[in-house]
């Protein structure tokens, strides 16, 4: 019997004839019909060209990534999967900050179809912090990887604050935390930087700006939820 | 605080240890990997390696997660239990009086306790097993033991709260559960759910389970052992419920598990026997819109008589549909359905209590621990699987626990016999089968007055 490995609800699944017969199975989330129906799709309708996120009609450009346009003079064009609800807090709840690494498998085989749609070189996940790797013991983003990446980056100083803890203005003036650690991997090459969550932006732009150091031909982002 | 190790496992990631705790703290394994296999040193989970693995060779127990993640990144802390409390201990100030039967009971509790035995105490619903458990508890915090009062049930654990700070005088008791906004601090008196117990290691001297039959201990064995890690070595242990499961008889019967039986309720009267009624196909039936007949004309039957009762289905997806067909046939709307999720549940027993409504049409959710005085219980599709021969039994003994009105009727509709049903038909048989001869013994113990 499946269970839901978000709610822990058996889910009752009933194949089709056609399901059955034909190859492949269509790729789900392992998560029951109710929770599955508070996962909400990020729409491609009128996205904001830096965060991916749903612009008001007029628009061309959200408020934040003005701010990020002023400062960098270019925008991340980031993509993500889904929206950050209620459902993917608790799902980040669980997963991140209660260590259960067998919720990798809600999302890795949606996710990584997802990041198959980029144009991309190198795949280069956001790296955890090493006090991290000793308490949590995973990496979040590279968990929900199956395609091949490249471990360009690293986390600079080892503060205990994690990004996640602090309020959006503390976020923003965070100084870069990462510095390269293969710099000739990722240079004239179209880089592709995965992370969980787009919150602010902070931490993907710090690691874009290494990558744009680094001469890498294009970057841009790819995110589980925003 | 040195005093958040006594008698507990505290997870500590190695990075955060300083490089020479205390001298007093031992330091425990958190993950044993024998073979292939994890075993969970806080609730003896056995998980596949494939399932347990973290990257970097390092493992974790999938199993008890909720209460912090027990991995191979972290250690234990531990100190032994040292009973440090300080006179004056908690004093009993509570005035009420047992029946004979019940002191009686309260008496081999207290020896049982002062023993350390295992005891299971078998009371019929509505005895009063929380009253005869205060000698016992008294006896022993004047001794200067450390006792747990822990429940399956997080209502039954902040029902009994208030209940035993009434009952002590100078005597401050932890409260843990779940959700708990309070932090942990050492007393000499625990309350706490048995989830709660896995931090425990040899702390108590006594424990004392309530409703041990309830969900999820009694299908839970890993909170068994978790009850078994949280005594001392020599520590005691009470059970208390009125439905004993399948193991804890069979403990009995082996003679590892002393029991105590209390047959009557404390009004001496016997449980009403539940008549079963069979009624082939009821969910068709309610889907057409209609209660079946038996149904129908036994609801009819106590709607006129204006007697108020509790209706359970088995789901809650049932609920709608009962709904519909009891406005169809009884013409009533002096009912409300309730159910586990509902925003209103408190509000909905809260006016049941007052006498707003007739009925109430429920889920198993009010299957223990509410007392509505006077009336009777109806279980529609009693043979469902949902219904276990505990609640089964549970649900009956809502009925006829006031003195004023001490029997009730208690209806099964069943579409089918079931084992469960049978099971439960039997053991309150036997339980009325035993107070009837105590009552032919000592008729005085009926207290009509």
């Amino acid at each position: 019997m499946l269970k839901c490995l978000l709610c822990g609800a058996t889910i009752e699944s009933r194949p089709t004839l056609k399901q059955l017969l034909l190859p492949g199975k269509p790729p789900e989330p392992r998560i029951c019909p109710q929770c599955r129906s508070h996962l909400l799709l990020r729409s491609n309708a009128h996205p904001c060209p830096g965060c991916g996120r749903m612009l008001a009609p007029k628009e061309s450009i959200c408020w934040e990534c003005r701010q990020w346009q002023r400062q960098y003079g270019w925008l991340l064009n980031n993509h993500s999967l889904y929206v950050y609800n209620g459902l993917m807090r608790e799902f980040m709840k669980k997963f991140k900050f209660q260590g259960d690494y067998g919720l990798r498998f809600v999302f890795q085989e949606t996710f990584n179809l997802f990041l198959q749609e980029f144009a991309y070189d190198v795949l280069v996940p956001i790296p955890i912090s090493p006090h991290t790797w000793k308490t949590r013991g995973f990496n979040q983003t590279t968990a929900l990887l199956t395609l091949p990446y490249t471990e360009a980056l690293k986390t600079i100083a080892d503060n205990k604050q994690t990004q996640s803890a602090k309020t959006r203005e503390e976020r923003l003036k965070t100084p870069q935390i990462f510095e390269l650690t293969n710099p000739q991997k990722i240079a004239h090459q179209r880089v592709l930087l995965v992370d969980d969550v787009y919150t602010t932006g902070r931490t993907l732009y710090h690691a874009a700006v290494l990558c744009r150091q680094a001469g890498c031909q294009t970057v841009s982002s790819a995110t589980l939820s925003s | 605080m040195i005093e958040d190790y006594f008698g507990r496992r505290v997870l500590v990631p190695i990075v955060d240890m300083p490089s020479k705790p205390s001298a007093k703290i031992e330091i425990l394994p958190t993950i044993k990997i024998v073979k292939n296999v994890a075993v969970c040193q806080r609730c003896g989970a056995k998980s596949r390696l494939t399932d347990a693995a973290l990257p970097k060779h390092e493992y974790y127990c999938p199993v008890c997660l909720n209460l912090g993640r027990v991995d191979t990144l972290s250690k234990f802390y531990h100190v032994a239990e040292p009973n440090q409390f300080s006179a004056p201990y908690p004093q009993l100030i509570w005035q009420g009086k047992l029946s004979p039967l019940q002191s009686e009971v309260a008496e081999t509790v207290t020896a049982s306790m002062r023993q350390h035995e295992k005891r299971l105490i078998w009371a019929v619903t509505g005895a009063g097993k929380t009253e005869m458990m205060f000698k016992g508890l008294a006896d022993r915090l004047q001794a200067g033991e450390r006792i747990a009062w822990a429940s399956p049930r997080v209502d039954v654990c902040l029902e009994i709260y208030p209940r035993l700070n009434k009952a002590f005088q100078n005597c401050k008791i932890a409260l843990l559960y779940g959700h708990a906004k309070e932090a942990y601090c050492y007393r000499q008196l625990t309350v706490c759910t048995t989830h709660q117990l896995l931090r425990f290691y040899h702390a108590f001297d006594n424990l004392i389970i309530d409703e041990v039959d309830a969900f999820p201990f009694a299908a839970n064995p890993r909170l068994f052992l978790a009850a078994h890690n949280a005594v001392k070595p020599n520590g005691g242990m009470i059970f208390l419920t009125a439905t004993p499961g399948r193991e804890l008889l069979n403990a009995v019967s082996r003679g590892r598990l002393a029991v105590s039986y209390l047959p009557l309720r404390y009004h001496g009267h016997l449980l009403p026997m539940p008549k079963v009624s069979l009624v082939i196909n009821w969910r068709r039936q309610l889907q057409a819109g209609h209660l079946p007949i038996r149904v129908k004309q036994m609801l009819l039957h106590e709607v006129k008589a204006h007697q108020r009762f509790l209706l359970f289905v088995p789901h809650v997806k049932d609920l709608p549909m009962v709904k519909t067909a009891l406005q169809n046939d009884l013409a009533t709307s002096e009912f409300v359905t309730v159910h586990a999720s509902d925003p209103l549940r408190q509000e909905k027993v809260q006016a049941m209590r007052e006498q707003k409504y007739l009925f109430l049409v429920t889920t198993s959710i009010l299957e223990r621990g509410v007392t509505f005085p006077g009336i009777d219980v109806m279980i529609l599709g009693a043979d469902d699987e949902v219904f276990s021969a505990s609640a089964l039994i549970q649900m009956a003994g809502r009925a006829g626990r006031a003195k004023e009105r001490p029997t009730g009727t208690v209806c099964f509709f069943v579409g089918a016999m079931s084992q469960r049903v049978r099971e439960a038909l039997h053991q309150i048989a036997y339980m009325n089968q035993k107070g009837a001869r105590l009552l032919a013994k000592m008729p005085a113990l009926r207290r009509d007055d």
